[in-house]
C-alpha cells in the first residue's frame, strides 16, 4: 500500500493533470482543426481518443499480467536471471 | 570518374587495430574516431553507383550511393560514435571491436546495391553482434546469444535463397523495389522480416537485447532492426501488407511493455512498437511517408539509445534493470534522471522533441491516404508509448518509492554521451528543417502549427490522465520480478516439453516393438535350433549300418517294382 504522503502526491498530480487536460479540451473551441478524416473533426477528439486507447491498453495489461507473469526461474535459470542483475561483462564499464 | 573511399574501412581498420592498441584512452578514442570518420567518408561520397566486383557472371556493388542509403548510413554513422563514447571507459577489446565491425557492417549493408553484398553484410550484423551478448559473462547470455545468433543466421540464409531465387527469376542481383509475386521476393520478404520484428518473428529481440551487456544493448538497439527498415523501404515500398503488419508490431509489444519488470525488455518492446510506425510507412508507399520512415528511423534511434544509454546506467550503478526492485533513484542519479525525461519527451512525440517532428510524417500521410483504421492503430500506440516508456521508465526507475538505493551518478563518459544524444533530440526537435533536409525526399512539411500543437498536447495529457487514474484505482499493472510468457514460450517451454514427450514416448514405444520382435526372434531361432542344432532331429548322426539297411531295403523295393 502506498503511504500517505505519495497518496496525496498522487491526488496532486492526478487534479493537475485533470485541470490541464480540460483547459486543452476546451482549446479544441479556439482554433481551426487541420484535418483528413472526418472523426478528427470531433470536439476534443484527440483528448478522448488518448484517454480512452491508454485505458483500454492499461486495463488490458492490468488483466493479462497474472496470466503472463511466472516466476523468475521459470526458463529453468535459477539463479541466472534473465538479463535484469548486474553481471561480470557490465562491470567493465 | 566516380572517387570514393567506401565508408565501411575505417569501421573494420579500427576494428583490426583496436586490440593493438594500449588499453585505455588510446581504444576508446579509436572507437570514436572509427565512426566519426566513417560519416566524413559518407559525407563526401558524391551520387552515384561505384562499379562493382565480378562475380560468377553478375556485378557486385558495394557503394551505392542515394538519400536513402545516405540518411541511414549517416545516423548509424552518429549513432554509433555517441554509443562508443558512452563506452569510453569500457575495457573490452572483444566488445569495442566487435561493436565496430557490427556498426560497420550496417553501413555496409544500407550502401550494398545488390542481394549479395547486402548478405555479405547482413551476416556481418549478426555475427559481429553476438559479441555484445556473450561478452556479459554469463550463462543466460550464452543460451540467449545462441538464440540470437541462430535467428539472425536463419535470416541471412533465407536472404541468399531469396537471392538465387530471383537471379533465376529476372537474371539480375540488383537490390531494387521488387513486388510480392514471386517465392524469390516473399522469401527476401521474409528474411528482412525476421530482421524487422515483424509479429511472431519478433522474439530474438527482447530476449536478446536485455541479455547484453549494458553497452551492449545500447549498440543493439541502433543497428538491426533499423537495418531492416531501410531494406523494407528499398526493397517493398507500398507492399500493402506492411499496412497491417506495422500497425500490428505498433500495438501488440505495449502490452508486454506495461507488463514486463525488466526495464531494458520494456524498451526492447517499445522499440518494436516504434518499427510499427516505420513500417507503416514503407507501407503506405508514398515519397512523403517512406521519408517519415526514414525520419522516424532516426529519431528513433537518438531516443531509444538516450533511454537505453539512461537504464543501462542504472543497471551499472544499482546492480539491477527491474522497476520492481527501483525507484528513487533521482536522488542519487538526478542528471541521468533528467537526460531520461528528454527521451521520453521524445518517445511520446512532445512538441520541440524529435518524435513530434518525425511521427508526424507517418501518421499524417496515414490520414491523407484514408487508411482510418491503420492510422487509429497508430495513434493509439502513440498515446500507448505515453504509458509503456515515457511515464513507466522514469516513474519507475527514478521517481517512484524510494528503494534505498544510495550511489553514484552515471560515469561523466556516459553523461556526455547521453547529453548529446539528448541534445539531438532537442535539435531536430526545434529545427526539424535539419532533419528534413537529408530525407529521401523533398519534405514540404510543418509541423509547428497551432492545430498540431494542441491535438498532440490533448492526446499527450490525456493519456498521462489515463496513467494517473488507473495507478490511483490500482489497476495499472504493478511491477513485479519474474518473466512475462510472449511467443518465445513456444519455442523455449513447449517445444523442448513436447520433443521430451515425444523422446520418452518413442524410446518406450521402440523399447516395446524391440522385446516384442525380440521374443518372436528368439522363437524362431529356438525352434531352427531345435530342428537344426547339433541336438536337433535334422542334424541328428545315423549310424553306417543302418544306412546300408535301408540303402538295401531301398534297392530290393526299385527291384520288386521292375520286375513286376
Amino acid at each position: 500500500m502506498a503511504d500517505a504522503p505519495q497518496t496525496g502526491r498522487a491526488n496532486r498530480v492526478l487534479i493537475g493533470l485533470a485541470v490541464a487536460a480540460a483547459v486543452l479540451f476546451a482549446a479544441d473551441a479556439f482554433y481551426k482543426k487541420k484535418t483528413y478524416l472526418s472523426v478528427e473533426d470531433w470536439f476534443g477528439f484527440y483528448g478522448l481518443y488518448g484517454f480512452a486507447a491508454c485505458a483500454v491498453l492499461g486495463l488490458a495489461a492490468w488483466a493479462l499480467a497474472p496470466l503472463l507473469r511466472r516466476a523468475p526461474d521459470y526458463y529453468d535459470l535459477a539463479g541466472d536471471p534473465d538479463g535484469d542483475d548486474a553481471a561480470p561483462g557490465d562491470r567493465d564499464v | 570518374m566516380f572517387e570514393a573511399i567506401h565508408p565501411v574501412w575505417p569501421f573494420l581498420i579500427g576494428a583490426l587495430l583496436l586490440p593493438l592498441l594500449p588499453r585505455g584512452v588510446p581504444r576508446a578514442a579509436l572507437a570514436v574516431l572509427a565512426p566519426v570518420l566513417g560519416a566524413a567518408l559518407l559525407w563526401a561520397l558524391p551520387v552515384g553507383t561505384v562499379p562493382g566486383i565480378p562475380f560468377l557472371g553478375q556485378e557486385l556493388t558495394f557503394l551505392r550511393v542515394d538519400r536513402l542509403a545516405v540518411i541511414f548510413a549517416l545516423i548509424f554513422c552518429v549513432a554509433g560514435a555517441l554509443a562508443m563514447v558512452f563506452a569510453w571507459e569500457l575495457d573490452d577489446a572483444l566488445q569495442q571491436s566487435a561493436a565496430l565491425l557490427y556498426a560497420g557492417s550496417a553501413v555496409g549493408a544500407v550502401l550494398a546495391g545488390d542481394l549479395v553484398a547486402l548478405f555479405i553484410f547482413w551476416e556481418g550484423t549478426a555475427i559481429a553482434s553476438v559479441f555484445l551478448v556473450w561478452a556479459r559473462g554469463t550463462e543466460t547470455a550464452y543460451r540467449v546469444g545462441m538464440r540470437y545468433l541462430i535467428v539472425q543466421i536463419t535470416s541471412g540464409v533465407i536472404l541468399l535463397a531469396g537471392a538465387a531465387l530471383y537471379l533465376a527469376d529476372t537474371g539480375s542481383l540488383a537490390f531494387e523495389a521488387m513486388t510480392l509475386d514471386t517465392p524469390a521476393t516473399w522469401l527476401i520478404f521474409l528474411a528482412i522480416g525476421i530482421k524487422c520484428s515483424f509479429p511472431l518473428l519478433n522474439m530474438w529481440l527482447p530476449d536478446t537485447y536485455p541479455a547484453a551487456t549494458v553497452t551492449g544493448a545500447v549498440i543493439l538497439s541502433i543497428f538491426t532492426t533499423k537495418l531492416a527498415v531501410y531494406a523494407l523501404a528499398r526493397g517493398f515500398p507500398g507492399a500493402d501488407v506492411l499496412l497491417w503488419v506495422g500497425a500490428a508490431m505498433a500495438v501488440l509489444p505495449i502490452f508486454h511493455a506495461l507488463i514486463e519488470d525488466d526495464l531494458r525488455r520494456v524498451l526492447s518492446y517499445s522499440l518494436i512498437s516504434q518499427l510499427g510506425f516505420m513500417v507503416v510507412g514503407v507501407g503506405i508507399g508514398t515519397e512523403l511517408s517512406i521519408s517519415g520512415s526514414a525520419a522516424h528511423a532516426v529519431s528513433g534511434i537518438l531516443y531509444k539509445s538516450l533511454l537505453f544509454m539512461a537504464v543501462g546506467a542504472v543497471l551499472l550503478r544499482a546492480g539491477t534493470a527491474r522497476a520492481s526492485d527501483l525507484g528513487g533513484l533521482v536522488r542519487s542519479m538526478p542528471v541521468t534522471a533528467g537526460l531520461s525525461l528528454i527521451g521520453a519527451a521524445s518517445i511520446s512525440a512532445v512538441p520541440l522533441f524529435t518524435g513530434f517532428v518525425s511521427k508526424s510524417l507517418i501518421l499524417g500521410e496515414a490520414g491523407h491516404e484514408g487508411h482510418a483504421i491503420v492510422w487509429a492503430m497508430l495513434l493509439a500506440a502513440s498515446a500507448g508509448a505515453v504509458l509503456h516508456t515515457a511515464i513507466k521508465v522514469p516513474f519507475f526507475a527514478f521517481f517512484g518509492a524510494d528503494r534505498g538505493h544510495r550511489v553514484a551518478e552515471a560515469p561523466r563518459p556516459m553523461v556526455v554521451a547521453m547529453a548529446l544524444t539528448g541534445g539531438l533530440c532537442v535539435l531536430i526537435g526545434c529545427f526539424p528543417g535539419i532533419l528534413y533536409g537529408l530525407l529521401p525526399s523533398e519534405v514540404d512539411y510543418k509541423p509547428y502549427t497551432v492545430s498540431h500543437i494542441i491535438t498532440q498536447l490533448q492526446l499527450l495529457t490525456f493519456a498521462a490522465l489515463a496513467f494517473a487514474v488507473l495507478w490511483r484505482l490500482g489497476l495499472f499493472p504493478r511491477p513485479k520480478a519474474g518473466v512475462t510468457l510472449d511467443f518465445d514460450w513456444v519455442y523455449r517451454r513447449v517445444m523442448p516439453r513436447v520433443i521430451d514427450g515425444l523422446a520418452v514416448t518413442m524410446g518406450a514405444s521402440w523399447d516395446t516393438g524391440v522385446r516384442l520382435v525380440g521374443r518372436q526372434y528368439t522363437l524362431i531361432l529356438r525352434g531352427l535350433y531345435r530342428h537344426h542344432g547339433p541336438e536337433g532331429r535334422i542334424a541328428r548322426t545315423w549310424p553306417t549300418g543302418a544306412m546300408v539297411l535301408w540303402v538295401a531295403v531301398l534297392l530290393l523295393a526299385v527291384m520288386l517294382v521292375n520286375f513286376i
